[in-house]
């Protein structure tokens, strides 16, 4: 019995003592701790590679619809009902103040800011400047989206955490003190980011960043001059921003690292959008590279789903000039647009490499090519498809359209145009400037020069609200052709106060033919037979867009974040 | 050996009872205490002898030492016997008379010895006792309702203590039986029988079960007691309400059976095998709130702790058919000494084990399924017209166009006599959606997607037995349910197997071992990207014009899905292995240690195979997708071990009327897990998938991990005369989960109970026969948090971005969202009443309970947006729940009839008491932009926010007329058929105001969606061989709001959600609408849109859209016939029972669609949950 007594004894006994602390000490096996990092260089790339996931590209196989930026803009339309772009809404001025979210999210700068926290920890590599310069260049790329939805913003420079009050309560600075700061980051970015010679066609480099110094600095030059005076307006002029935007610009010019891939006046253009590599493409700065085979549904695109529910509008299709140079108003050489085939006769080369007309190919799949016949309105709102960024030559392997089209972030062209436009803003625009920038454009698609001093004054010229010397009619032209579908139409929009644009008027397709009737009968159409597929859902004077111009360059601060936040001010008339 | 510690009546013979019938009444102790071995047969030898050297005690302590060194036991009774007289003890070796010849000597009581029980009394009622017996015998059996043998039955003559008990066949017999004479029969947990003697000499007694025993014992943490003295709030189900039922599992049996005990189907809603969500009493966290306000209850973390005869294991890892009984501990004072793990509620499930006498039982069932509610589909022309109307308010232009519907009005008047879809003019792709929208066939979908039914089959063998020194269970089950789709592979198998051995190795030293496995397997279709039951989500969205095949072929229409979800496929395994030795020590009477030893290990595999499916253009081409470069293998395996030595030692003592129980012990516990990952792309052969035979891209990952707990426990019960009781509980915990400075908890709880119904005083014992009154305070922990919450770590994951066309590592920003955390705590305060009235044939329990819930690891304060992170976890809620349960049965025989009623009713509400939102605001936006409530002081949980709507605008003058602002809600243009808003503040504008509970602007609340006032209730009967029993379950008030569910909003969706069943017809239209105009319609005006302008009928929240989420269900239905015993016999069968069951037969509800229990399917707000099944099986029951 004592027995027993003793060996219960020196069970518990020498269980509980074999439990120490160390019993209770049990740390990750498969997740790294945030201290134990930031050793090395290898650390830097490690986390900023991370932050290139957002640079978004073409909606993702699977989520249906949306696939060009600029859809819901002026120039292109979205079916009625199949999506919600919250541009058609912004202009239609139909937002309502959320409670909260509504594109206020600091997530992206926190992580950044985290990143330029640690990046000083690190002592030694080769490419240990590169990386924070990356660093610097993700923070201005974040703010900027912020500031063209907001403004003005409150600038936080390190990791905010749950007990930071100053921070977490702060007040926002000036849109031009952003824009300062920024501009502080980039230069950074500039000053220690390498070559793409150096880091390859996948990474950012110094001329990316001095490219989106340019962009960046255009937007802010341009809001500040043509929003002075209303309740949008920034601390200056925008005369110095205008002038970084044509140095930063010119910088990338006189760099050479890039030029405009030619070619083939009639194809050139259009081959430049519809590629699956552009790693070795001289014109191509930075580009999401798709790979869908290898790694499914969140490395392609879809292309495959064409037309995707959108159209081009017949106002877009009218800007193109004629191939004399001069616009449709005037040109002898104008064919009409009551056909589809018409709106690319004689005219701009890039018309007719951007809009689908009966001929041209749309599928290439091994020996089979399949031609374009007739748009399915149902699907493109306004009859007029997109040839650009359509790939027809099929996946050989899957057999279906390919899903690996690159999606361009920044393209050389982009820096004729920032410094074209900023020098002409300026008003200290020349006729070199115009040589080396819009010139090299029309060149590589064979359009005669832009000449100062002898531009045809178009009857046409859009309402832009503002009078505006010739050249930056034309130049916002070319801007428009040249860049179409890549996303830059509603920031334009915004920056150049251009509500008179679309304010009480509605865009329209092509003509409504008994072809298009017969094929799909229920559509709407204007007195004058065009495609008008926003003939009924708008809520402006005139049955056209409802924008509110004292309200809606701006999106509204949350209520939630206002009301927890008395140092947070609502923006103008919200 | 076990002693069973047991209260016999002893009665007089019936002259002697009148002449103390007066003595006995005032006494209210109608019980002598006694007890006696159950397993010891044979003749007790009088000669044992015993040392006593106790000194100067009572007499009481010298009677408890005698039955503690002997098998002696004493009946007396304690008003006629005085047990606190002072005697002195002191001898070696003596034999059991000497001593009591010693300590009664001069005193008025007597003795008689027979065998080992010993009948103390005052002389001369002993003298009549003795006089009153007679030279007879009588002999017999004893078994129970399954015609098995019960052995230890008390068998004892009226009026008198004398008698015997059963041995291992049954059998009894006594002698010296007086003519005038009924025998009693007894045994714990059965119905004591009684029966006149007359003439008879040969005596068969059936005994069946006690459901409300007295002596009822029930299993509680580390242990068991009585339910009499029980002092905390344990409900329990026993196996005759778990076995037999057609169901998967055994939540699916527990449903409605125990008050608040809170079961409901996940968002896997009925899928074949399907666990479901639990909470004990509405506790739960904020996680979980979360979790089920997403829908997403699979990660719903904190339900109760559930134990499997002392493991931490699932409680569908059980075959039903195993179980024994069922605890459910509600209160802390029940759970604390399951301290950190058990703060919602600790289930523990006791399996059968051998008992004396071999049997083998067998029982199958085989059932057939039906989906239990499936809205039916609007006719084809009027779905064509509601789509048409949508699109044509959307302004968009019409889906159908009229050569269409004369396609449809033609297919309809002669099926295939017009084309379904007709070729595109390249001749490559069809004119319908991929929806499925502007389809022209004439097809009757819901006979394609479901069987008519689908098979079930279950069966149980088990065979136990044993003698004195071994006995043992052993069991195999296996389980197989087939999907309710038609054409598709949906099913799972599960088998079980359960071993149990307890031997007795020395007189001081069993041993038990324990060995359960498990293993299933669950075969469903799967979908690249979405996974599991995402075609559930697809049959949600068919349209009846849509067609199913390619003209003039067998080939599935892409629309259809069917070949897609016929290609892929996910298999998944669980196998589950459990062993448990144990060593239970003896060594001083009373004084037991037990050494247990539990180790669980999964390991599952997870396959998943995505394969080529095709269809097909109109040229006749065959399209096969995804590319064979596409096509995908994933293996998955899923490995744990857990491991954990329990020690707990208790000693248990009476000292006359004082109860003691003092236990204490040490657990600790390490769980480690080990997950690979692996996937391969590009599968050489449809036929043959693997990694090996995969020649495209690999990936492998792991997920590696551990944790573990130690912990201290104790527990002190008491209890004087069974009439005031006391349970005190303690509990320290330590978890690997938190920092080394906050990883210690300490949890104690105290309960207390008085059984009125044992004072003298007691006043109504003619109309009550027992009365408890229960009462419990307490406190526990919840660590179930994730793993290393206070190390802020990095993730590792592959770039989304290609860099040279490779994906490149990169490491995620750090998580520091839920650093500092500790314990969340519950602390519980309980009153309760237990009550049997009309002999024990009513019973009743009543609990009110109070849980506060503090350090409530919320989502923390809400702060602005700029912190750019979810804001850090802490623990700083508080919620208070309130709550009451009932639970009344009734259960009496006449004659052969014999029936029973159980009714269980509960109710809680929970209320935010405190949360750090100082501004009240009233929603916020999760991490991923979805909007959702958020929390305040005195918000009552489920609580849903929103818009009091009026009705519909009938026209532009309405529309004028009301002249509100309803801008808020959508700044565009408002028609008829749209909703108006009260505008609450009459500030003419609706609006959220500053969106706080202070300044609320427009929105009240419409209701709430907790589950209020569960009930169930069951009824059995049993006439002869004929029995029948019935359950309904039912919830008595909640509100839903499913506004956001596709299916709900019917046409008012985009074409891909775009459905129209009946119920959806009844939306607003006026006389331009084909289907005629429709101005008192339920339904708003359809637009044919995702958001747009539906958000202004189905934006927020509006009490015409709230649903009532109240129903009834006949749970369960069952008629059984058992064969009398005597044909059964001739075949050697000792019983046989045949049955016909029925599940979810009947339900009751008001809410449109859906099934009120199944609405949330995986794929968040479609209304795509996989419907409950309706089984009709038939069952057998035998026994050897």
């Amino acid at each position: 019995m004592k027995n027993t007594i003793y060996l219960i004894s020196a069970l518990v006994m020498g269980i509980m003592l074999n439990s120490c602390e160390d019993f209770l000490d049990r740390t990750p096996l498969d997740q790294i701790s945030d201290p134990e990092f930031w050793k090395t260089e290898t650390d830097l790339e490690l986390y900023i590679n991370g932050l290139y996931e957002y640079f978004e590209g073409y909606a993702t196989v699977g989520m249906g619809g949306g696939w060009t930026k600029d859809c819901g803009t002026d120039i292109v339309l979205e079916k009625v009902g199949a999506y919600w772009d919250t541009y058609t809404q912004r202009l239609d001025g139909t937002l309502t103040v959320p409670s909260s979210g509504g594109g206020w999210n600091w997530s992206k700068i926190r992580e950044v800011n985290h990143f330029l926290e640690n990046a000083g920890l690190v002592e030694e590599g080769d490419l240990l400047d590169h990386y924070t310069g990356e660093g610097h260049f993700f923070r201005a790329w974040f703010y900027f989206e912020l500031l063209v939805k907001f403004g003005d913003l409150p600038i936080i420079t390190e990791t905010v955490n749950a007990d930071n009050e100053e921070l977490l309560y702060g007040s926002r600075s000036s849109r031009s003190d952003v824009l300062d700061f920024m501009i502080i980051d980039l230069d950074s970015a500039i000053s220690k980011m390498k070559l793409a010679s150096e880091v390859g066609p996948s990474r950012l480099n110094r001329d990316i960043a001095a490219l989106f110094k340019a962009r960046v600095c255009l937007y802010e030059g341009t809001w500040e001059k043509y929003h002075l005076g209303t309740d949008f307006e920034g601390k200056t002029d925008g005369t110095d921003f205008l002038m970084a935007a044509a140095d930063a610009a010119n910088e990338v010019i006189e760099a050479g690292n890039y030029s405009l891939e030619t070619g083939d006046i009639n194809s050139a253009y259009y081959e430049l959008f519809n590629q699956t590599d552009y790693s070795k493409n001289k014109e191509v700065m930075l580009y999401k590279h798709q790979d869908y085979l290898a790694y499914g549904n969140q490395f392609g695109n879809q292309s495959q789903n064409w037309p995707n529910g959108y159209g081009i509008s017949h106002e877009m299709t009218q800007m193109y000039l004629c191939s004399d140079g001069l616009p449709i108003g005037i040109s002898p050489l104008f064919q009409g647009d009551s056909t589809l085939y018409q709106v690319e006769i004689n005219r701009d080369p890039r018309c007719a490499q951007t809009i689908m007309v009966p001929g041209d190919i749309i599928a290439i799949n091994q020996e089979d090519t399949t031609f374009f016949n007739l748009p399915e309105v149902f699907n493109c709102p306004t009859g007029y498809e997109s040839e650009k960024f359509r790939r027809p030559q099929y996946d050989a392997e899957s057999g279906s359209p390919s899903h690996d089209v690159g999606y361009i972030f920044f393209r050389y062209a982009e820096a004729l145009l920032v410094y074209a436009e900023a020098k002409a803003e300026l008003g200290t625009l020349n006729q070199a400037d115009l040589d080396k920038t819009i010139n090299k454009l029309r060149d590589r698609v064979g359009m005669p020069h832009l000449t100062l001093g002898s531009i045809a004054e178009d009857p046409n010229w859009p309402d832009y609200g503002h009078s505006l010397p010739d050249y930056v009619y034309e130049i916002r032209r070319e801007r428009a052709v040249e860049l179409y579908g890549e996303g830059f139409r509603f920031d334009d929009l915004m920056r150049w106060r251009a509500h008179d644009l679309w304010l009480g008027k509605r865009f329209t397709g092509t003509l409504y033919t008994d072809e298009l009737k017969e094929l799909d009968p229920n559509m709407f159409a204007n007195e004058e037979g065009y495609l008008d597929p926003f003939q009924v859902i708008l809520n402006g004077p005139d049955g056209g867009y409802g924008f509110h111009e004292d309200r809606d360059y701006l999106l509204p601060i949350p209520i939630n974040e206002l009301t927890l936040n008395d140092n947070l001010d609502q923006n103008p008339n919200w | 050996m076990k002693k069973f510690r047991t209260g016999l009546q002893l009665w007089c013979q019936k002259h002697c009872l009148l002449k103390t019938f007066r003595i006995m009444k005032l006494s209210t102790i109608l019980l002598l205490v006694s007890t006696w071995h159950i397993f010891a047969a044979g003749v007790y030898s009088q000669d044992t002898e015993l040392t006593l050297e106790l000194g100067e005690t009572s007499v009481g302590e010298v009677l408890a030492e005698i039955e503690n060194q002997s098998e002696f036991y004493f009946l007396f009774n304690q008003k006629l016997v005085d047990t606190e007289r002072e005697v002195t003890v002191e001898m070696k070796d003596k034999k059991v008379n000497e001593i009591l010849d010693e300590i009664f000597t001069g005193t008025t009581t007597e003795y008689v010895v027979m065998d080992r029980q010993i009948v103390l009394s005052p002389k001369e009622y002993l003298a009549e006792v003795k006089a009153s017996i007679q030279d007879r015998t009588v002999s017999g059996m004893v078994v129970d309702e399954d015609g098995l043998p019960l052995v230890g039955v008390s068998v004892s003559i009226k009026g008198i203590s004398v008698g015997t008990i059963t041995d291992a066949e049954g059998n009894y017999s006594l002698s010296d039986i007086p003519d005038e004479t009924s025998l009693v029969f007894s045994y714990v947990g059965m119905l004591t029988e009684e029966i006149q003697v007359g003439a008879q000499t040969t005596i068969d007694m059936v005994l069946s079960q006690d459901f409300l025993g007295l002596e009822e014992v029930v299993v509680v943490g580390y242990g068991t007691q009585k339910k009499v003295n029980l002092t905390g709030a344990v409900s329990v189900a026993g196996k005759e309400a778990i076995e037999n039922r057609p169901v998967s599992n055994v939540q699916q049996a527990l449903q409605g059976l125990v008050p608040n005990l809170v079961i409901a189907p996940t968002m896997a809603g009925g899928e074949p095998g399907a666990e479901m969500g639990m909470n004990i009493r509405g506790l739960t966290s904020f996680a979980n709130m979360e979790a089920e306000f997403n829908g997403d209850l699979e990660s719903v973390r904190s339900g109760p702790y559930i134990l499997v005869d002392g493991i931490p294991m699932g409680m569908n890892d059980v075959d039903p058919n195993d179980i024994e009984s069922v605890s459910v501990l509600k209160d802390a004072a029940s759970t604390a000494i399951y301290g950190a793990r058990a703060a919602y509620g600790v289930i523990l499930i006791t399996t059968k084990k051998g008992e004396q006498g071999t049997r083998v039982s067998y029982s199958g069932n085989f059932g057939w399924s039906a989906p239990t509610i499936w809205p039916d589909f609007a006719d084809h022309m009027s779905t064509i017209h509601a789509h048409n109307d949508a699109a044509v308010n959307a302004g968009a232009s019409k889906w159908y166009d009229d050569d269409a519907i004369e396609r449809m009005e033609q297919n309809l008047a002669d099926p295939g006599s017009a084309p379904g879809m007709i070729p595109k003019r390249n001749n490559l792709n069809w004119d319908i959606e991929n929806t499925g929208m502007k389809g022209t066939a004439n097809e009757d979908w819901r006979s394609i997607i479901f069987n008519e039914s689908a098979p079930q089959h279950k069966h149980n063998l088990s065979i136990s037995g044993g003698n004195e020194s071994i006995n043992y269970y052993l069991s195999g089950g296996f389980f197989k349910e087939e999907g309710l789709l038609k054409h598709l592979t949906d099913d799972f198998t599960r088998y079980n197997m359960d071993a149990k051995i307890n031997a007795k190795a020395t007189s001081w030293m069993k041993l038990n071992f324990l060995v359960k496995y498990r293993q299933g397997l669950e075969e469903y279709p799967w979908t690249q990207g979405f996974g599991r039951d995402y075609m559930i989500n697809w049959l949600n969205k068919i349209k009846p014009g849509t067609p199913s095949k390619y003209p003039d072929t067998d080939i599935w229409t892409k629309q259809s899905g069917m070949s897609r979800y016929q290609s892929s496929r996910e298999e998944y395994t669980r196998r589950q292995l459990v062993i448990s030795p144990r060593i239970i020590l003896e060594p001083v009477k009373g004084w037991v240690t037990n050494l247990e030893f539990n180790y669980r290990t999964n390991t599952d595999d997870q396959n998943i195979t995505i394969n080529q499916y095709y269809w097909m253009r109109p040229n006749g081409d065959l399209v096969y997708t995804p590319p064979r470069s596409g096509t995908e293998y994933t293996s998955n395996m899923f490995t744990n071990v857990y491991m954990s030595p329990n020690i707990y030692s208790s000693y248990t003592r009476s000292f006359g009327r004082h109860n003691m129980a003092i236990m204490v012990g040490y657990q600790n516990e390490s769980f480690q897990y080990s997950n690979l990952l692996s996937n391969a792309t590009h599968l050489l052969s449809d036929a043959t998938p693997s990694l090996s035979t995969s020649v495209g891209e690999y990936t492998v990952d792991d997920q590696i991990g551990h944790s573990a707990t130690e912990s201290f426990f104790g527990r002190v019960n008491y209890n004087f005369s069974e009439k005031y009781l006391f349970e005190f509980n303690l509990r320290r915990d330590g978890s690997s989960r938190f920092e080394a400075d906050k990883c210690w908890g300490t949890f104690p709880s105290f309960s207390a109970g008085w059984v009125f119904s044992q004072e003298n005083f007691y006043p109504l014992k003619d109309v009550i026969n027992f009365l408890k009154f229960r009462g419990s305070f307490g406190s526990l922990g919840n660590q179930n948090v994730a793993n290393y919450l206070y190390i802020p770590t990095m993730a590792v994951d592959q770039s989304y971005w290609l860099f040279g066309g490779e994906r490149l590592w990169t490491v995620w920003t750090e998580d520091n969202t839920s650093i500092d955390l500790t314990w969340e705590k519950v602390s519980t305060i309980d009153f309760g009443v237990d009550l049997r009235s009309l002999k024990n044939r009513l019973s009743a329990t009543f609990d009110w309970y109070e849980s506060k819930t503090t350090d409530l690891v919320g989502p923390g304060a809400v702060l602005p947006a700029v912190l750019g992170m979810p804001v850090p976890k802490r623990n700083e809620g508080e919620i208070t729940t309130r709550g009451w349960e009932l639970e009344i049965s009734w259960k009496d025989r006449a004659g052969d009839f014999s029936y029973g009623f159980r009714g269980i009713l509960s109710d809680y509400v929970s209320r935010v008491t405190k949360y750090n939102n100082p501004t009240k605001i009233l929603s916020t936006y999760d991490w991923w932009g979805y909007e959702y409530p958020s929390y305040y002081d005195g918000k009552d949980v489920g609580e849903i926010w929103g818009f009091e709507s009026a009705g519909l605008y009938q026209s532009a003058e309405d529309i004028e007329a009301w002249g509100v602002d309803q801008n808020y809600i959508y700044s565009g243009a408002w028609y008829p058929g749209d909703l108006k808003y009260v505008d609450q503040d009459g500030d003419g504008a609706i609006t959220v105001g500053e969106n706080t509970l202070d300044e609320h602007g427009d929105l009240v609340v419409l209701g709430n969606s907790t589950l209020r006032f569960q009930y169930g209730v069951s009824a059995n009967l049993t006439w002869k061989g004929i029995d029948f029993s019935m359950l309904w379950q039912g919830v008595a008030k909640r509100d839903l709001d499913l506004r956001t569910r596709g299916t709900f909003r019917g046409p008012a969706d985009a074409q891909m959600h775009a459905t129209c069943y009946v119920d959806h017809l009844d939306y607003w239209r006026d006389d331009t609408s084909p289907l005629g105009a429709n101005p008192d319609a339920y339904f708003p005006r359809p637009y044919s849109e995702y958001t747009g302008s539906n958000d202004k009928n189905f934006g927020y929240p509006s009490n015409r859209y709230l649903q009532n989420g109240a129903y009834i269900r006949l749970k369960n239905v069952q008629i059984g016939y058992t064969i009398p015993s005597r044909i059964t016999r001739k075949i050697f069968v000792t019983r046989a029972r045949i049955y016909v069951s029925g599940e979810n037969l009947l339900t009751f509800t008001k809410l449109m669609f859906y099934d009120p229990e199944a609405f949330s399917g995986r794929y968040y707000g479609p209304g795509d949950a996989y419907p409950l099944s309706r089984t009709i099986s038939l069952g057998l029951n035998v026994n050897f």
